[in-house]
């Protein structure tokens, strides 16, 4: 039984580890636990895809922010293996009908990741990414990639010597990579010089803020996830940048955090609960809290796992996955779209998509950049 | 009981099933047998290395028995099972905290002793030493997440007797038939007492549903290359799909995964007998 425990306030914190930490820990290996009233703890920001921060907020670091990672406010999710049925039942009952999926390139089975999701669910003048989530080069997609090894390499040693050299370096292992690490290579040296100090600043922040994680709480990086559905045909996956927690036992344990180096959008939120989604079918239980954390600004958006979170996500899931196999959705054109999905009303497109599927859309409130 | 209570207790619990000599020297007769008729339409050349990745090849997607394999270059994911499996052990002698705070004192000490013998015990050695920071740090970080589930997985303390971490795969070459060697490959061996013992094998992404000949084939060619100490089952762990599954060895486990095995060669010997489609403009 986890003990009780009251904390997580809005306000900042610069106590050490101190009492409130001990009180949140789990038992014994778990990052956090907690019991109150429920919410989404965000700091440094309001409603997602909002940023009003107020004038004397600061980014929390060191025990400050594992606490805020660590105690959400909410029980941890039981394991409840009648739940997981279920939400598995509701993907599977919706994706019974599908025939052959997937390309030869997947193993004959459609792989189900969070860019396919948000691409496809996107509304025509929020895609910005083809059918299966591909993007064209840009330099916040570099800074965002450049950014995820460094985060990898502070959490595993550290520290960080010259960032965009550690970086690229990093990056050099995956072959995946390739093609990036060379459209940098050929950046016109303005663009360099641009993006090595947005690296560099960002990766200043991320040094001086994040703590160093114990390594009884089994922090551990680019932690593969997977959950088969309509008999291994269909495939979620994700990759989270930081999975803290010894894996679920009977309870939630895990807490998994992703980095963003751009400014917030809806969609973040939408990328979390799907990894909670894919936590929650492959283990005893679901995480207890999801979180993104934005190495831009030092913000972290946390979020307890709860059974209405998760349903919601498997909701999505599901439509998402029927459109990528080209199946009926019975879902509006949009209905899903996250970058809708804040706006006071639907946006306007100003231009058709084109081939690349960009869009000119104004946003009402400039929320989300 | 704990998932983790319970995948200790399956591990170390006595075997299942008997598996004498006789039905071990069966197998082997039946093997070599159907390995002479499965081989006879493999061309020359190098012999045919059977492993899992080639069961699974020619199970689920024959198309790529006749693609030839890429040349080695060293990566992170060639190194994080032989330095996780070393950080594991190291966790186990209470040596570090977790996987996290073992990678790096692990991978400076293989390469401080490589740097002092010059053997290399892990054969990356010279290649990690000449990486600079950022890559390093990759392959400290692939390693942690590749122990970090295994670690997790069992209560390590309360495995009794001797726990092998890794070491040098299982080969058995079938009399008669030099254009075959069967590669077995396991990651933690725990002797139970007597002559069996209990393996682990970790594999990535989800189970396929020949998984339970799969891991038999870990079994075969373990029982094949030392007939003194047969396994006694094999437990296979799916880490990314939170899969633990297992297989209690019998004669009738161990015949599957023949079947399976001449199934592979042959699917292979076809897929390379024929020439490749040639592209009609």
């Amino acid at each position: 039984m986890t003990p009780t425990v009251h904390t997580v306030g809005m306000e900042r914190t610069d106590a050490p580890m101190g009492e409130r930490a001990r009180r949140g820990r789990g038992p014994r290996d778990g990052v956090g636990t907690g019991t109150g009233r429920g919410r989404r703890t965000t700091d440094g920001a309001g409603a997602a895809g909002t940023s009003h921060r107020s004038p004397g907020w600061r980014p929390l670091s060191g025990p400050a922010l594992l606490e805020r990672l660590r105690v959400t406010g909410r029980l941890r999710p039981a394991a409840d293996p009648a739940f997981t049925a279920d939400l598995k039942g509701l993907l599977e009952s919706g994706l019974q009908d599908l025939a052959e999926l997937g390309g030869p390139e997947d193993g004959g089975r459609l792989v189900v990741t969070k860019d396919r999701l948000t691409g496809v669910l996107a509304c025509p003048g929020h895609r910005t990414v083809d059918r299966f989530g591909e993007r064209s080069f840009t330099i916040p997609m570099a800074c965002g990639a450049l950014v995820d090894a460094l985060f990898r390499q502070i959490v595993t040693v550290g520290s960080v010597g010259d960032p965009l050299a550690d970086a690229l370096d990093g990056l050099g292992t995956d072959e995946r990579q390739s093609g990036l690490v060379a459209w940098i290579g050929g950046l016109a040296p303005s663009d360099l010089a641009e993006l090595r100090a947005e690296v560099d600043r960002q990766v200043q922040g991320l040094v001086s803020r994040w703590p160093v994680l114990d390594p009884h709480w089994l922090p551990r990086t680019q932690e593969a996830m997977r959950a088969g559905l309509a008999g291994g045909r269909i495939e979620l996956s994700a990759r989270v940048d930081l999975a803290i927690g010894r894996p679920a036992e009977d309870e939630g344990s895990v807490a998994i955090v992703e980095v963003k180096s751009g400014a917030r959008r809806p969609a973040h939120r939408e990328d979390l609960r799907f990894y909670a989604l894919v936590e929650a079918l492959r283990s005893p239980a679901p995480p207890f809290a999801v979180a993104t954390y934005y190495s831009r600004t030092g913000e972290v958006d946390v979020e307890s796992v709860t059974h209405d979170l998760l349903v919601e996500a498997a909701r999505r899931c599901l439509v998402g996955t029927r459109e990528l196999a080209g199946a009926p959705s019975g879902a509006d054109s949009g209905a899903w779209c996250s970058a809708c999905a804040v706006l006071p009303r639907s946006p306007v497109v100003t231009a058709p998509p084109v081939a690349a599927d960009t869009a000119v859309v104004p946003f009402p409130r400039g929320q989300a950049a | 009981m704990t998932r983790v209570r319970a995948a200790t207790a399956g591990l170390i619990a006595p075997p299942v099933h008997d598996l004498d000599q006789d039905a071990v020297d069966r197998v082997r007769t039946r093997l070599e047998s159907g390995m002479a008729d499965a081989a006879t339409g493999l061309p020359g050349g190098a012999p045919l290395e059977v492993g899992l990745p080639l069961l699974r090849r020619a199970r689920y997607r024959p198309e790529l028995l006749g693609v030839p394999d890429e040349p080695f270059a060293w990566r992170p994911a060639f190194v994080r099972r032989s330095l996780g499996l070393e950080i594991v052990r190291a966790c186990r002698d209470r040596r570090y905290r977790g996987p996290a705070a073992a990678a790096g004192p692990v991978a400076d000490h293989a390469l401080e002793e490589w740097r002092r013998t010059g053997w290399r015990t892990f054969h990356w050695e010279p290649w990690v030493a000449g990486l600079g920071a950022g890559a390093r740090s990759v392959v400290l970080a692939e390693a942690v997440a590749w122990a970090t589930p295994l670690w997790a997985t069992f209560d390590w303390a309360a495995l009794p007797g001797t726990v092998e971490f890794g070491g040098p795969d299982d080969r058995w070459s079938c009399p008669g038939v030099d254009s075959v060697h069967l590669k077995g490959r396991c990651e933690v061996r725990l002797h139970l007492g007597g002559t069996r013992r209990s393996l682990v094998s970790v594999a990535s992404g989800r189970p396929g549903d020949g998984w339970r000949d799969e891991l038999a084939y870990v079994a075969l060619v373990a029982t094949l290359s030392a007939p003194d100490r047969t396994a006694a089952r094999v437990v296979g762990l799916w880490p990314d799909a939170g899969f633990r599954l297992a297989v209690e060895v019998d004669e009738a486990v161990l015949t599957g995964a023949f079947d399976r095995v001449v199934d592979a060669v042959a699917v292979t010997a076809g897929v390379r007998a024929t020439p490749p489609a040639t592209a009609v403009a």
